[in-house]
């Protein structure tokens, strides 16, 4: 009994003490969520943009994460809307940012500012749309208006004989802009009109209206339009959605923008004929590296354009 | 080292109930310290995951504060205003610079720089403004004034940005901790628990270090109690005031022990001595009984003895020899007889009376029987009670041939052995029973001893008990016989301390 209860005892003792070191590791290794350590950061850059909800500027700014992690800098995003374009640079400029990344619907709008920023020694990136009367010292984006252009050729081409084009443009886009500066619309036009019986009937923005309301209203009010050209995937799903609804799949061709695995899926069930993938991503890399290396005093080219590629189903090896 | 051993294994009570009083409060106190950090690094996390907030909650009321004594300096001069507004300015300003070092180490330290950086611009468009009341410039101060409250909007919007951001982080530490402290909540329970049976453990072994002992003493105690004094001496090591109890308790047993053996052979030697006395009452009382019958029958022996001397002067008178002869034995054994039980004869008094029974007999029952008398000269002297030799001669006489009609052999003589007397009365008479010799050599002569016959009035057991206590020996007289053929009385009186009991016998 007596050595039962002496080993029970040491027994217990070495429990208590494993216990204790696992316990006392576990409180030590107890560490809260680390916060980013600007002081390790080289640079402090700021993104200004009109659009934080689109796919496109959710893939921009994966591209820009991803390469945040190699340049040592951090970023902040400024969004206008509820602060004036005004506000945010007089921010940008109090908090001495090292460079401003301008992802505007319309940078040209912001040349002004961009100006200011300038000199205040701010180095400046303009994406998406140029802003040339800007003293920017980069742009970096896809030829819109050539993105029009083949949107449109696929559009025409979807179709044999007659087509009558539609455009939903992502939040990207502004509808209170003037049409003649959208170089996307531009580029569809131009194809458009160089094509018999080709025509562009319809431009609708969802930055107001939400993709599916506006697919309604166009069957609503049985426009006659048989090709649809859609800038965001999200709407492109939202489209579809109204189109399976009303059983009209087949009636509308499709033209989608991007690469999600939803449009990939459509494009093999037939009910998005091809899409145009835009490399949002790419763009948003591009800007973090080209702004470091003006930063380093680096000689860059002024205009950087970033390819598109066509997603169709001889792409996805599907007959 | 042995020293080590010692303070080690022979602890005194008190150092044992300190030690094992220390054991269980280390015991607790560790665990108690191991609660107290944990709570601590709690708290800690805590505190840093709130740092930016107080920090932060304390610049905005400040900078309220700040604007309202500004904007009285700018409207009217107030002196208590600007004391008032150099005071924050003072605060802020240090403010600014630990905002910009950001005390936090959680927090988003990209916004908490842009923070530090609103609020030194801050300042410095105060100071404009404060520059600019001084030189009566309304518009340069209403313009620094209206920039200030811009960045003091800008602020307010980083702060509420940055409060987005520290609750995302604040809520991801929060689940983050929870769910780590979850685990050491966990751990830190089976401690206590693991604590809680460890004491209780120490205090079984010690409650049964301390009291093992005594039980066992206890135990001992009362087998002594029960008069069991042959236990195995407790061993083992145990505190020292155990130990001294257990060794006073050993030594108490032995003295008790030792003091009971004494009391023992005490109690023998008295209850000896008070057999030897209830011996010599018993002694006493067979004497006085045979005195008594002596008495009783020295009624008639007296007068007879009278009568018969008035007899034997008679027959010399009328010339009757025989008769003359017949009456004088019979009055000298009636003297013999009638003596003190307590005198001391010789044997050779003895076989004389036996050969005047004899003689008596011989004119009684004619040629009946035949006696023989032997005694060796050596044996002579030897002392003996009176009246043990006619007794067993008439026994012989009225037992053994009550039913026998051919002549009668007796025959008794004495002799030295190696150490004793012996005396043998032998007889052809008709035996003694099996069980009836069995019966009279184990002492037990109820059935014999009936008087009826006996001249002297004394029986067998008369006999045996006298014999028996003025020699001092249970031994001193056997049977032998067979049944129809012959019986055999043997006497064998010791030699050896006889003198010591003669004299006791006499006195």
């Amino acid at each position: 009994m007596k050595f039962i209860v002496q080993a029970l005892e040491i027994l217990i003792i070495l429990i208590l003490v494993s216990l204790s070191v696992v316990t006392f590791n576990k409180i030590n290794q107890a560490r809260l969520v680390p916060k980013e350590n600007f002081t390790e950061d080289k640079y402090h850059y700021a993104i200004i943009t009109d659009d934080v909800e689109s796919y496109a500027y959710e893939s921009f700014i994966s591209g820009v994460d991803e390469a945040m992690k190699e340049v040592d800098s951090a970023y902040e995003i400024y969004e206008v809307g509820d602060q004036t374009l005004e506000d945010v640079v007089d921010m940008a400029i109090i908090t001495e940012v090292d460079g401003l990344i301008f992802r505007m619907a319309d940078n040209s709008l912001a040349s002004d500012m961009i100006i200011k920023c300038k000199e205040d020694g701010i180095k400046v990136i303009v994406v998406g749309t140029d802003a040339p009367d800007s003293q920017r010292d980069v742009y970096i984006g896809t030829n819109k208006f050539n993105l029009g252009r083949h949107a449109a050729t696929l559009a025409i081409q979807s179709r044999e004989g007659g087509v009558n084009i539609g455009v939903i443009l992502g939040s990207e886009y502004i509808s209170e802009e003037a049409i003649a500066t959208n170089n996307f619309i531009n580029g569809i036009q131009d194809v458009v009109t160089r094509t018999d019986n080709a025509t562009l009937s319809v431009i609708k923005y969802t930055n107001t209206i939400r993709a599916e309301l506006l697919m309604d209203e166009i069957l609503n009010d049985e426009l006659p339009i048989n090709v649809l050209i859609c800038t965001d995937p999200v709407d492109v799903n939202r489209i579809i959605r109204v189109l399976v609804d009303r059983n009209r799949v087949g009636d509308i061709r499709i033209i989608a923008s991007g690469e999600t695995d939803e449009i990939k899926d459509g494009i093999e069930k037939r009910s998005i004929t091809a899409s145009i993938v835009e490399d949002y991503s790419e763009i948003g890399s591009l800007s973090v590296y080209f702004m470091n290396r003006i930063i380093h005093g680096e000689g860059v080219s002024s205009y950087v354009n970033v390819p598109f590629e066509t997603l169709e189903m001889r792409n996805l090896g599907v007959e | 080292m042995k020293r080590l051993k010692d303070l080690l294994m022979h602890n005194t009570l008190k150092r044992k109930v300190f030690s094992f009083i220390l054991v269980i409060m280390l015991c607790f106190l560790t665990g108690f310290l191991y609660t107290f950090y944990v709570t601590y690094k709690v708290n800690q996390e805590i505190n840093q995951m709130f740092t930016t907030s107080i920090l932060l909650n304390e610049m905005n009321t400040e900078m309220d504060s700040f604007e309202t004594n500004l904007e009285s300096y700018l409207a009217s001069k107030n002196s208590d205003s600007f004391v008032l507004y150099l005071d924050l300015y003072n605060k802020l300003n240090d403010k600014a610079k630990r905002i910009e070092d950001d005390e936090s180490v959680y927090s988003t330290n990209l916004q908490m720089q842009n923070i530090g950086m609103l609020l030194s611009a801050y300042l410095d468009v105060s100071e404009d403004a404060i520059e600019f009341k001084r030189g009566r410039n309304t518009e340069g101060y209403l313009a620094s004034y209206s920039q200030l409250l811009k960045i003091s909007s800008y602020i307010d919007l980083k702060v509420s940005i940055l409060e987005r951001m520290d609750f995302k982080v604040n809520l991801q530490n929060y689940m983050q901790l929870s769910e780590q402290f979850k685990d050491i909540q966990l751990n830190l329970v089976a401690i206590v628990m693991l604590l809680i049976v460890l004491s209780i453990l120490f205090v079984f072994t010690f409650s049964k270090n301390v009291t093992g002992p005594i039980e066992a003493l206890s135990r001992q105690a009362e087998d002594i109690a029960k008069g069991k004094y042959d236990f195995e001496p407790e061993q083992g090591n145990h505190f020292r005031e155990a130990e001294l109890l257990r060794d006073t308790f050993y030594d108490m047993a032995s003295h008790i022990q030792e003091y009971i053996n004494e009391l023992r052979d005490k109690v023998e030697t008295e209850n000896k001595l008070r057999v030897s006395e209830t011996e010599k009452l018993k002694m006493q009382n067979s004497l006085n009984q045979a005195e008594l019958m002596a008495l009783q029958s020295q009624i008639n022996p007296h007068f007879l003895f009278n009568t018969l001397n008035a007899g034997v002067q008679l027959a010399i008178i009328e010339d009757a020899e025989r008769t003359g002869n017949f009456l004088e034995v019979l009055s000298k054994l009636f003297r013999y007889n009638i003596q003190s039980l307590q005198n001391k004869v010789r044997l050779c008094d003895e076989f004389d009376n036996a050969e005047k029974y004899y003689e008596l007999m011989k004119v009684r029952f004619k040629d009946q029987f035949t006696f023989k008398f032997e005694l060796d000269p050596e044996v002579r002297e030897i002392e003996m009670p009176p009246l043990i030799l006619q007794p067993l001669l008439e026994n012989a006489l009225i037992h053994g041939f009550r039913n026998k009609t051919e002549t009668g052999n007796m025959m008794i003589w004495a002799y030295p052995d190696e150490e004793a007397v012996i005396i043998e009365i032998w007889d052809d008479g008709e035996g003694i029973e099996k069980d009836e010799l069995e019966r009279l050599n184990s002492g037990d002569f109820r059935k014999v001893s009936e008087r009826h016959g006996h001249t002297t009035g004394l029986g067998l057991g008369n006999v045996y008990d006298r014999l028996k206590h003025f020699f001092n020996t249970d031994q001193i007289m056997r049977f032998e016989s067979e049944k129809d053929k012959y019986t055999r009385v043997i006497i064998k009186l010791p030699r050896k301390g006889l003198n010591d009991v003669e004299s006791s016998y006499s006195g």
